[in-house]
């Protein structure tokens, strides 16, 4: 039976994404965009003291900077980072939200150009900050069209 | 301070010393005499790329580049460019930036001047990009109330009609926010303006809604008119219900201020009732003419060395 509570270091070494928001998972590792050969685990609703609930994404043997999971920050916010290197923790810290992201999402626009010319999209991404920290809305803005996207539209832009 | 950008993309883009910065010198450029223009950009090439039909804001621009002596150079329909050949729009701004130094297009995508730009290294002047800019025509309605008021600040500032679509009055609006008015959004319920818009707008100027034209009317110093548009409606029996409520005649003027102007981006189809043309209020053809010195304006200082 699956344990209702798991540590960050169940693994050796590698990467650990904690607190991300439960039933966000499987879009935050499709965010990731791995080679085909990366092993992972994934835990989903799993108990957590922050959340309640949350996932978590084991990546063995494979260490990812805070760049590499910038994407993350889009579909799963407030997720945490942590590099494992011999059963313990060697460094932890908050995915940021990237500022732009290229070629991630796709503009939901029809008449947009990018879904017309060979050019990959350009989104910049703003917090609204008007419902307090950590509970800011994000949005991202097509740099061509200039539409904006909800938080609840980046899930059907990814691409 | 002055103008600083490199392309005329989109409103969002301009700061409010860029804006000032076009309708000083389109105010200038009408104090011009006609040989004084024709040697400005003489020498110069201006390319002019429709790949939509266009013809008030087409005409416009070629008038300017031959008043201020420029050769233009171009096509006023994609059907005679590679682009029907399957040509991509980056290829063909590669193509053409060899032989003009500035290009004006209009295109039926949305982003496709960002594009240009992002593609080219001359000036880009976006004429229309779908249903997203025509940043000269929010210029042109900018310099418009600016001529006939002699200031845009202080101003009581109403838009009507479709401000839920309607790309210029959402230009309009935001370039509005670089100055001190108050706007008044006059709109049926299924046709107001965008709530992130009216927030952005609203945090700038005060902001105030209406439903019919004749509430707001006594307080207005400019009515930004547009059409409603029937095939905008999922409901026919509301437009039906409001349709009337957005036409201008000189009955729903009669509680206005005689210096009330009415502005329209043209074409109109039903929204302004003739009569309303030779009232003193209409300041609709004033505005469609000063188009000229202010694309005039802007190529001078895109292509000026």
């Amino acid at each position: 039976m699956m344990p209702k509570t798991v540590r960050v270091e169940a693994i050796e070494n590698g990467t650990v994404i904690d607190h991300i928001p439960a039933g966000k998972a499987m879009r935050a590792w499709a965010a990731l965009r791995l080679p085909d050969d990366a092993t992972a685990a994934i835990t989903i609703n799993v108990n957590s003291t922050k959340l309640g609930r949350k996932d978590i994404i084991f990546l063995t043997d494979r260490e990812l900077s805070v760049k590499d999971v910038a994407k993350v920050g889009l579909v799963a916010r407030g997720a945490t980072l942590n590099i494992v290197r011999s059963g313990k923790v060697a460094r932890k810290e908050p995915v940021q939200v990237p500022r732009e992201v290229t070629g991630f999402l796709r503009c939901i626009n029809p008449n947009c150009v990018t879904n017309h010319e060979k050019v990959p999209t350009r989104f910049s991404i703003t917090l609204d900050p008007q419902l307090g920290l950590g509970k800011e809305r994000v949005s991202a803005t097509c740099r061509y069209c200039e539409r904006s996207l909800s938080e609840q539209e980046f899930a059907m832009a990814l691409q | 301070m002055g103008f600083e950008l490199a392309d005329v993309i989109s409103i969002n883009d301009f700061s409010k010393s860029d804006l000032l910065a076009v309708l000083a010198a389109a105010s200038k450029m009408e104090a011009r005499t006609p040989e004084e223009k024709h040697s400005l950009l003489h020498s110069k090439t201006v390319a002019t790329l429709f790949f939509e039909p266009s013809t008030r804001t087409r005409i416009s621009f070629s008038t300017a580049i031959q008043n201020l002596g420029a050769r233009e150079v171009g096509f006023a329909d994609a059907k005679t460019s590679s682009t029907a050949k399957g040509e991509s729009l980056i290829d063909t701004i590669r193509t053409i930036e060899k032989y003009a130094q500035a290009i004006v297009m209009r295109h039926p995508w949305d982003g496709a001047a960002r594009l240009a730009a992002d593609a080219g290294s001359i000036p880009i002047i976006n004429a229309g990009d779908g249903s997203n800019q025509h940043p000269t025509q929010t210029l042109l309605d900018l310099y418009t109330i600016q001529k006939a008021f002699g200031r845009i600040d202080g101003l009581n500032i109403g838009m009507s009609g479709d401000l839920r679509f309607g790309r210029t009055v959402h230009s309009l609006a935001t370039a509005l926010t670089h100055f001190n008015v108050k706007q008044y959004h006059i709109a049926p319920e299924s046709l107001c303006m965008p709530s992130d818009l009216k927030h952005k707008v609203a945090a700038k100027n005060k902001v105030s809604e209406f439903k019919t034209i004749e509430e707001a009317i006594p307080e207005l110093d400019v009515l930004y008119c547009t059409r409603v548009q029937k095939e905008r409606f999922a409901d026919a029996m509301e437009y039906e219900r409001v349709k009337d409520v957005f036409i201008l005649n000189m009955d729903t003027l009669k509680d206005a201020k005689p210096t009330l102007k009415v502005m329209h981006p043209l074409p109109r189809v039903n929204e302004i009732a003739y009569e309303v043309d030779s009232s003193p209020h209409a300041l609709y053809f004033q505005q469609l003419g000063n188009g000229l010195p202010v694309r005039e304006a802007l190529l001078h200082m895109m292509l000026a060395e």
